[in-house]
């Protein structure tokens, strides 16, 4: 008895030790004071303004402090305190804003929705500009109108901005809210001038090189060829996994559509209607009968989470697997000397994209600073703002990838020092937190902004996806902004159409043969229009901004 | 001194000893791979499908979940609302089980009804926010007491245990002279110790996971729990690795971070928040030897 | 001439006691209406439409819009027997397994042994559902520890797929039920077993009972209260299920066992921002509790004379 107390006193004793070594091994890595990075950072803007080769704005400071409150609805945002790295130190000492953030503890909305209800909203909220919650907001009237704030504190925005985001932000034709990382007409161009619209997260199918070549690396171009290569490798290797990806089908026929170049919608005769209504898709669809029927797509193909899925990648179980060119030289655990490469695209692949960006920034109605809260976003979406966020210190390297400077010109374009980006790639969440660079990007609404640094000259592997997947990206903000409101007859009708459609595809995919598949999808389609599949397509194209 | 015992008592034993390790084996597993897998390297452990040892072992998980400094508050935190929680909360329901569970007591059966229905309604997250900020409670330590001190489950628990005590004892009492509540404080709850330590122990568990309540009824960084902290970082975790896959524009590369994954992330900030309460039970066991109450009435 | 004198004092310390035990029973009745009654009110958004915008007293009024919509909808019917054939399964299986491991442990002789059985059996009760859930679905996955081991030794030529099928799921589930379950549940027996006077042991031993036969005539009668009250409140809940369980464990080809009323909520209330709509279904959940937990402890006193009221 005594015994036993005594052993879990030891045991506790020994966690909370334990727990305190950690801590105390942790203190090295530890990033330097915040008193001691205070100093040489309040003289940086100065510096930073004689340097800047980037058109300059007449952005008028007012640098009096002013503390706003800052919701932002992203559990996952790794922010430092305010004040405390060089980058948020930047931006106060320009705007004299200082931030008091706030972050939600779960990925769901309960948080903005108690704030909403109790009306007790922050200064400024960002959230994700698809969210159901601005709708609520506005008719509440707790947001204000950032088109009259513009108008009288920041005129110089509508100047750095292009109109189109502005346009993508409207909700009813009013400018509550301005979506960020918006990839607008004047990003799309220089994009596609710089290589720069194809990045690491660009879906793609991905094949293991060792098998690949056993079968001489034939030309892919088209799915017939696909499953062709696919079969033959298989047959050589039959533990393995056809076609993998992690939760591939988790909504209709989920990359597949992009590969077979369905688009979201289906546009005829002017309507928009659902995608499974074309007749690619149907194509598409006998496709994965097919694969499964030989045995290259199985049932964990539709159920394992990324965390699984990621494992199996790991293991090198997928012959060829669906996900993006980040993915490019995985090295599959059973054979270290060969690794995952991407697939050209089929002639068939086409990305629709909405360009709409991520989240949306808007300034609340109750607020006593609104002014100063339009006039930081003013400076934050200026070059010099992007450059205090992304880009850091200009000039030429001086081995100090934390101090900087970070960026130079090359071409006429911003470009980071290979140097810092290489320092950073080794250690990226480190330097992001002593910089504070790329932590507070969430303030800028183009695209343009940000992104033209990242695109790094002479990175030939990039250059050639570029070449090869740029030309297959469009962009179709007029339909894919369109967003159902939560709640609505329409709303409950696609969360019932996902669910039957995702059923009748996992049935259909493993149905006995080619007959009963079509029959299951016949029946699907029948059920969808009873259930009110018309409603929706009818709401879309009521919708649509033609 | 040996105890001679029957054939029948044997076999009892056997089974009961074997019956026993076999529940032992099978339900200590899953801690032993908690544990080998928050020692080991996040990503190879995925690969490699470790089921019996650590591969690459590392702290490196564990030194994520303590790089955030407040975490040591949090702690200090969570181990003051679950001491002030587990006293405050088991006497209370103990008291209010004691007095619904006495026949002097008028309307005992509605006040029970009362009771038994705020087992299964509710009003949802967003009408108790706003009532505990009527009340003044939201964004104070008294968030995490007042409104969980009396739980209707374990009061019916209590109740159980309090009608099966022999009611001479409480005659006898009040023919001496007590009151109702020296009763219940010198009688009652000193034989109801198996029980009480039992409902401490439900009652010290939730307070100690509990992450909704710091999460949205509080916003002060004083107040933050552990369970709070060990949340946030587990969705930052399973954000950021979504985002990594899906938003980062980064040229060509594979943002890596020391092979940390959300699953071995999940299993360390699983052991540290688990070991301190696992390791408590031992400690009330006492509570549930035999003779007690004989000894406490006879005294 | 002493009666009187022995009355008086009687009758005063009763009301005395009636007035100090209300206290102790409104205390708990006001700490109920301050934080679980005034918050009732959301139930109302039952019977709206309710938004953000609008406020508990602002929304739209739709009577029985809601509870006619899932009344209605198969898919709400099919939750409905998954997670009634659930409820029965974990009756049958699931309660009894404490009360019995209970009684086991209970006959152990040796204390250390014991505590040491008690502390690590209740070891699943603390994971993550996640956690549990993901060791679950690792171990019995189509290329897992159960699959390879089988193809190994050659039990089986075909590796089988337990949880992409509606098969194995209802056994499987019910395995992870107990293996979580049965541990952390014997707490509350034991406490009871150790509240039992040994007095009775030691006068049933005189009367040269054996240990089957004082388990079953002293024991348990002695921890029927308990057992009554958790098997009540158990039937009470026939109607709810376990989220966690089927997010996690379910998946499109096990749906149809798969998925319950709770998961029904979560994709046509919550999914959709529908309130109202989810409010009405776990109104209804309620109600049906709260008659099933009546009527229980109604049946219960009848037949044991046990109650939980």
């Amino acid at each position: 008895m005594k015994k036993t107390k005594i052993l879990s006193l030891v045991l506790v004793i020994v966690a909370l030790l334990f727990m305190a070594a950690c801590s105390r091994e942790e203190t090295p890595d530890e990033p330097v004071t915040p008193v001691e990075t205070q100093a040489p950072a309040t003289d940086t803007p100065t510096a930073q303004d004689t340097t800047t080769d980037g058109p300059l704005v007449g952005w008028e400071s007012n640098t009096s402090p002013v503390d706003l409150t800052l919701f932002l609805n992203g559990s996952w945002w790794l922010g430092n305190l305010w004040g405390t790295d060089p980058a948020s130190q930047r931006l106060q000492s320009t705007t004299g804003v200082n931030f008091d953030v706030q972050l939600p503890v779960t990925a769901d909305d309960t948080m903005l929705n108690l704030m909403i209800a109790s009306d007790d909203l922050p200064d400024m909220i960002i959230t994700g500009w698809t969210s159901p919650a601005w709708h609520e907001m506005i008719a509440n009237g707790q947001l204000a109108d950032l088109d009259v704030l513009i108008d009288t504190y920041a005129p110089t925005l509508r100047d750095n901005i292009g109109e189109d985001i502005f346009d993508i932000s409207r909700i009813d034709g009013r400018l509550f809210r301005i979506n960020n990382f918006v990839e607008g007409l004047a990003f799309q161009e220089a994009a596609l001038r710089y290589d720069g619209i194809i990045g690491s997260n660009q879906p793609t199918l991905l094949v293991r090189q060792d098998f690949f070549e056993e079968i001489g690396s034939p030309e892919i171009r088209n799915h017939h060829e696909f499953m062709e290569a696919v079969a033959q490798m298989q047959a050589n290797h039959p533990d393995h996994i056809g076609l993998y990806g992690g939760n591939m089908f988790v909504n209709d026929i989920g990359p597949l559509g992009m590969h077979f170049g369905i688009p979201p919608w289906y546009e005829s005769g002017g309507r928009l209607y659902y995608r499974w209504r074309d007749p690619m898709y149907w194509e598409a669809l006998l496709f994965m009968h097919r694969m499964a029927a030989q045995g290259l797509i199985t049932r964990e193909v539709f159920v394992d989470d990324s965390t699984v899925a990621r494992g199996k990648v790991d293991q090198g179980l997928p012959i060829t697997y669906h996900w993006t060119l980040g993915e490019t030289g995985q090295i599959p655990a059973d054979n270290p000397d060969t690794t995952y490469m991407p697939l050209p695209p089929w002639d068939t692949y086409r990305q629709w994209r909405s360009g709409a960006g991520w989240m949306a920034v808007a300034i609340s109605s109750r607020s006593q600073h609104q002014d100063r809260a339009i006039k930081f976003l003013e400076y934050t979406n200026t070059w010099d703002g992007a450059a205090d966020i992304v880009w850091g210190i200009y000039g030429e390297w001086a081995d100090d990838p934390v101090e900087g400077p970070h960026w130079h010109m090359v071409d006429g374009r911003p470009t980071f020092h290979q140097e810092y980006f290489t320092a950073r790639l080794a250690d990226w969440e480190g330097i992001e937190r002593r910089t504070g660079l790329g932590i507070y990007t969430q303030f800028i609404f183009d695209s343009m902004l940000t992104n033209l640094t990242s695109w790094i000259p002479g990175d030939t592997f990039m250059e050639e996806q570029n070449r090869l997947f740029g030309p297959l990206v469009t962009y179709r903000p007029d339909i894919l902004t369109i967003v159902i409101p939560g709640g609505s007859d329409e709303d409950v009708i696609r969360v019932r159409l996902v669910d039957l459609l995702r059923e009748a595809i996992a049935e259909l995919t493993f149905a006995p043969d080619e007959d009963t598949a079509l029959a299951i999808w016949e029946a699907f389609i029948e059920n969808a229009d009873a259930i009110g599949a018309g409603q929706v397509e009818e709401f879309m194209t009521a919708n649509w901004n033609r | 001194m040996k105890i001679k015992r029957t054939l029948e008592e044997r076999i009892i034993i056997v089974f009961s000893v074997i019956m026993s390790l076999f529940l032992a084996l099978v339900t200590a597993y899953p801690i032993y791979y908690s544990f080998i897998f928050a020692f080991s390297h996040g990503r190879e452990a995925a690969a490699s499908q470790i089921f019996f040892l650590p591969v690459s072992p590392t702290l490196e998980n564990f030194r994520m979940v303590f790089s955030d400094s407040i975490i040591y508050h949090s702690f200090l935190m969570n181990f003051l609302r679950t001491g002030v929680g587990v006293i405050t909360g088991v006497f209370f329901t103990a008291m209010v089980g004691y007095a619904l569970t006495r026949e002097e007591l008028r309307f005992r059966r509605t006040y029970s009804i009362i009771a038994i229905i705020t087992m299964y309604f509710g009003g949802g997250v967003i009408p108790t926010f706003l009532v505990y900020r009527a009340l003044m409670i939201t964004n104070t330590f008294w968030v995490f007491i007042l409104p969980g001190m009396l739980n209707v489950f374990h009061m019916l628990l209590v109740m159980a245990f309090f009608r099966d005590l022999p009611d001479s004892l409480f005659e006898s009492a009040k023919i001496d002279g007590a009151g109702e509540f020296k009763i219940f404080r010198s009688i009652a709850l000193p034989l109801s110790k198996p029980i009480l330590a039992t409902i401490a122990l439900f009652v010290g568990v939730g307070h100690w996971n509990d992450w909704f309540t710091p999460a949205f009824f509080t916003s002060s960084p004083r107040l933050q729990t552990l369970p709070v902290i060990l949340m946030r970082l587990l969705s930052a975790t399973e954000a950021q690795a979504r985002i990594n896959e899906s938003i980062a524009h980064l040229g060509a590369v594979h943002v890596t971070n020391a092979g940390l994954t959300v699953e071995s992330l999940r299993h360390a900030t699983m052991i540290i928040s688990i070991l301190p309460i696992m390791f408590v039970y031992p400690f009330l066991r006492k509570f549930f030897e035999k003779g007690i109450m004989i000894g406490s009435i006879k005294a | 001439m002493n009666k009187p004198d022995e009355t008086m004092p009687r009758k005063r310390s009763r009301r005395k006691t009636a007035v100090s035990l209300q206290i102790m029973a409104l205390l708990g009745v006001l700490s109920l209406f301050l934080f679980s009654y005034l918050p009732m009110f959301g139930i109302s958004i039952a019977f709206q439409n309710y938004t953000l915008s609008g406020g508990f007293f602002r929304s739209e009024w739709v009577g029985l819009r809601h509870f006619r919509e899932f009344l209605s909808d198969p898919v709400f019917i099919m939750a409905t027997r998954n997670t009634l054939i659930f409820s029965f399964l974990r009756l049958v299986i699931v309660f009894p397994a404490p009360i019995i491991m209970a009684l086991i442990i209970n006959e152990i002789p040796y204390a250390r042994f014991k505590g040491a059985v008690q502390t690590i059996s209740y070891f699943p009760h603390f994971i993550a559902y996640v956690v549990v859930a993901g060791l679950w679905l690792n171990i019995f996955d189509l290329r897992g520890l159960i699959n390879n081991v089988m193809m190994n030794w050659g039990l089986i030529t075909q590796r089988i797929d337990f949880w992409n099928s509606t098969l194995y799921y209802r056994s499987l589930i019910m395995a992870v039920d107990l293996w979580r379950g049965v541990g952390w549940g014997t707490i509350i027996y034991i406490a009871a077993i150790s509240g039992v006077n040994p007095e009775l042991y030691e006068a049933a031993n005189v009367d040269g009972a054996g240990k089957l036969r004082q388990i079953w005539s002293i024991t348990i009668p002695s921890i029927l209260g308990t057992i009554i009250v958790m098997l009540i409140l158990q039937i009470g809940g026939i109607v709810r299920g376990n989220l966690d369980q089927s997010v996690l464990f379910g998946n499109i080809f096990n749906r149809p066992v798969s998925y319950i009323i709770e998961h029904y909520v979560l994709d046509l209330g919550f999914g959709t921002m529908r309130f109202s709509f989810a409010t009405a279904v776990s109104l209804v959940q309620g109600v049906l509790s709260l008659f099933l937990v009546i009527g229980c402890n109604w049946l219960s006193k009848r037949v044991s004379g046990k109650s939980i009221i």
